[in-house]
Parts: C-alpha cells; structure tokens; sequence
C-alpha cells in the first residue's frame, strides 16, 4: 500500500484529516519525496478550507416531514404473498451456501450426488419392465405427466432457458437504460405457459422449477420497456440465486434419459 | 445498528414485514435524503425520489443477496432515480424553453433556476458533469470511502478519486467566481 498510486488514492482522507495516524505517517513520508503529490495536496488542502466537507440538509427538516414519509411510503408498500417460514438450519443452510467458496463444496458435492442418483436410477430402469420407468421417475403419490404434457413443458423449459441466458449476457452501458421490451412478451407468454403447466399432474421437481422461473417471469413482465441497470442485476441475482439455468439444464438431462431408456425399452 | 440485527430486519423486510422495513429504512433515510438532495437541490423532488427509491427497494429486497451494505444498494437506488430525475428536467427545459442549450456532458439545471439561491457551494455543484457531482456528493458531501463510492458507481477506487479531485477543483473555481460576482 505504499506504492505511488496507492498514496494518491489516501491524498483527500489525508488532507482532509480523516486518516489514521500509520497511515498519515506513511503518505506524509511519501510527500516528502513525491513533487506531484505534494502539489496536489496543497491543491487539495486549498479546496477543502473553502468547501467544507459534509453536507446535511436533512437535518434542518422537522420530525414530522419524516414521519408523513414513512407513512406514505408504508401505504404504498405491496403485501408480499407469505412464503413458508424455514426452520433455523435450513437458513443457515442457505446462508452457508451463499458464500461462494462453499458454493464450490456444495456444487462438487451435488455433481456427486447426481451421479449416483442417475447410476442408481439406470441400474433400476435396467431391470425393470418398461412400463413402470416414468413411474419410477417421479415421487410417490403423484402421477407422471402424460405425454402432451411432456412436450409442453420441455418446451416451456427450453424457452425459459434461452431467455435466461439471453439476460445473462445482455450487454449494457453503465447510467443507460436496457431494452427489455422483447424479453417482457416473452415472459407473459410463458407465464400462461407456466399456469397450464401447474394445474397438470406434474412431479414435485418440476413444479418446483416451474414456480422458480415464474418469480423470474413476473419480474420481468412486471418490469419496464428500458429498464435500468440495477433492474436488470435484480433480475440476474435472482437467476444466479435460484441457480435456475442448472436445475433447467438437469431436468432436461433427466427428460433426455427417459425418452432413451423408454425408446430402448420399446426397441 | 449492528450488522446483525440489520441482517434480521432485512430477511424480514424480505419475508413481507412492514415493520422491519420501517425500521431498516428509518436508519438509512436521512443520508439517503442528502444525496437525492445533492442531485436536485429541491425538498420537494428530494422526498419524491426518495419515496420512490424506498418503494423499488422494497419490491427489490427479496433478491437482495447482502454482497454489498444496503446503505451502498439504497444510495445506487437513489442515485439512479435521481440522475433520472436530473436527466428529465433537462430534456423538459430543452423542450419548453426557446433557445436552451444544455452543455454537453454536464447535465445540469439551468442556472436561473439558482438564482435566488444564497448557498454558492450548493449552486456551483450543480454545475459539475454529472459523474462528477455524483462522487462529490458520496465522497466529500456524505462522508462515504472510496470503496463504497466504487460500488455505487460501479467504477474503480483511481476513477473515483481522479473525478474527486477534478470535481472539487472545478468547484473551487466556479465557488470562486461566484463570490466574486456577488461581492
């Protein structure tokens, strides 16, 4: 931290006086060799006696401006539907996986897991008639989506996907607004999609992901033509969050399998 | 507030709750206030924008992940919206006004709008370039570190501290014409 343009960057705290005495030491040691700065640290000195530093227009307003605030922002609050309340380790579960490096962990882990699931199954399937395979697939207590329903929702996935992915690589210019006038008609258009879709006979994983991508989609719906760049992180944080292009692209995986394990059961 | 009563409130501001959400918000209100203040000059729009701002952060909240403080995310919010605000001033006087020329660049409100005003400090940043008085206000004006103004803005801690110092030298300069002028 001692570098030439390192100290540049402390210049203001240190000629506003707001450093800390080894670090005032360590700038006022490089001053003594450094022409350019010292140059500019007068510059700055001069400036900050004429323009003093910190501005609070906020305090000259009376309690009751900030109370009529609160009130009126209170008032015009949307009401959240309830989301189940989690027990303590769950959320501290997921307050674990919400670190990156344990993501990591958590992400290696899961492949494993996947793995054996997958093995497991396609031993299962192996033998088994194959008649019982999609049965075998889905939870118990419900019923496997019939066909029809199949293609509509690996459809729906494959459309949800490509919006996602379009999102996430959506170029933007800081301070510009973002054109999402397309990605709004899509998403209602999937959002009747999704609501067909949930009043199918759907196992548990899939209506899960189907409830995950509309949160997505009525973000989007809901939002702007050009929406702004901190708009559109909101909308990316929470596909990253749902990790909704993976559990797509697994889901899709696991259809794949089954289509080939019920062709070759045919066959 | 500690870091981890603030994180309580947020997951329950998350989870619907109104009233942490006023009491998150009531920590954060007045700072979030100066800098829309800063950008507009005016009590009236200042408490727009940050009734505003207050309400997008709340639809916003659920994917809130904590990656930054929410004072960072609030002030993002808020700058935004008033650097819209600022924006659509201008291109309203440009429309209704004959013969108004915006500078390029500086995005400012016409001066006129000032005249009256007695606080030349105030009046001369509103006439820096936008980034430049949005730093100004962050860095000098609220008291915020290079590093929270980086994440504001989204730029480096060097792009923050070149527009620092160029905004306050132009405000030296301008602060000085204006006391000149006046006396």
């Amino acid at each position: 931290m001692s570098s030439h343009r390192h100290i540049r960057l402390l210049l203001y705290d240190y000629a506003a006086g707001r450093l800390e005495r080894e670090r005032h030491t360590l700038v006022q040691r490089h001053l003594e060799g450094c022409a350019e700065c010292r140059e500019e640290s007068a510059e700055l000195r001069a400036i900050l006696e004429k323009i003093p530093v910190g501005s609070n227009p906020a305090a000259d307003l009376p309690p009751a401006f900030w109370q009529e605030l609160l009130h009126d922002v209170s008032a015009r609050l949307p009401v959240r539907p309830k989301r189940q309340i989690l027990p303590f380790w769950v959320s501290d579960w997921v307050e674990f996986i919400s670190v990156p490096r344990h993501q990591v962990i958590v992400g290696g882990a899961a492949v494993l897991v996947l793995c054996a699931i997958i093995s497991g199954t396609w031993f299962a399937f192996k033998q088994e008639p194959a008649h019982t395979q999609i049965a075998a697939a889905t939870p118990v207590g419900t019923k496997p989506p019939v066909p029809a329903v199949t293609t509509r929702l690996k459809d729906y996935l494959r459309r949800s996907k490509v919006l996602l992915v379009e999102l996430n690589n959506m170029p933007f210019e800081e301070g510009t607004d973002v054109d999402l006038s397309l990605e709004r008609t899509t998403s209602r258009a999937l959002l009747h999609e999704a609501r067909y879709l949930k009043d199918q006979p759907l196992d548990g994983r899939s209506a899960a992901l189907i409830s995950d991508l509309e949160k997505i989609q009525i973000a989007l719906a809901n939002s702007r033509e050009r929406e702004d760049v901190p708009g559109l992180r909101l909308i990316r944080g929470g596909i990253q969050e749902g990790n909704l292009l993976f559990k797509i692209r697994i889901a899709e995986t696991m259809f794949t399998r089954l289509e080939d394990e019920t062709q070759h059961a045919d066959h | 507030m500690p870091a981890a009563d603030e994180r309580q409130l947020i997951r329950q501001a998350q989870e619907g709750n109104h009233r942490a959400y006023r009491t998150l918000v009531e920590q954060h209100m007045k700072q979030a206030y100066n800098v829309a203040f800063g950008f507009v000059h005016d009590h009236e729009s200042a408490r727009d924008i940050l009734q505003e701002a207050l309400i997008k952060a709340y639809e916003a909240l659920p994917a809130f992940r904590g990656d930054a403080q929410f004072s960072t995310w609030l002030h993002r919010i808020v700058m935004n919206l008033s650097l819209n605000h600022v924006r659509a001033l201008s291109a309203r006087m440009k429309r209704e006004t004959p013969g108004f020329v915006d500078i390029p660049d500086l995005c400012h409100e016409p001066a006129f709008l000032h005249a009256d005003h007695k606080d030349h400090i105030e009046r001369a940043l509103h006439e820096l370039p936008t980034l430049q008085r949005a730093v100004v206000i962050l860095r000098h004006l609220e008291g915020l570190s290079t590093q929270e103004v980086g994440d504001i803005l989204h730029c480096s801690e060097g792009t923050v501290k070149t527009h620092l110092f160029r905004g306050l030298q132009k405000l030296r300069k301008r602060l000085a014409y204006l006391q000149e002028e006046t006396a």
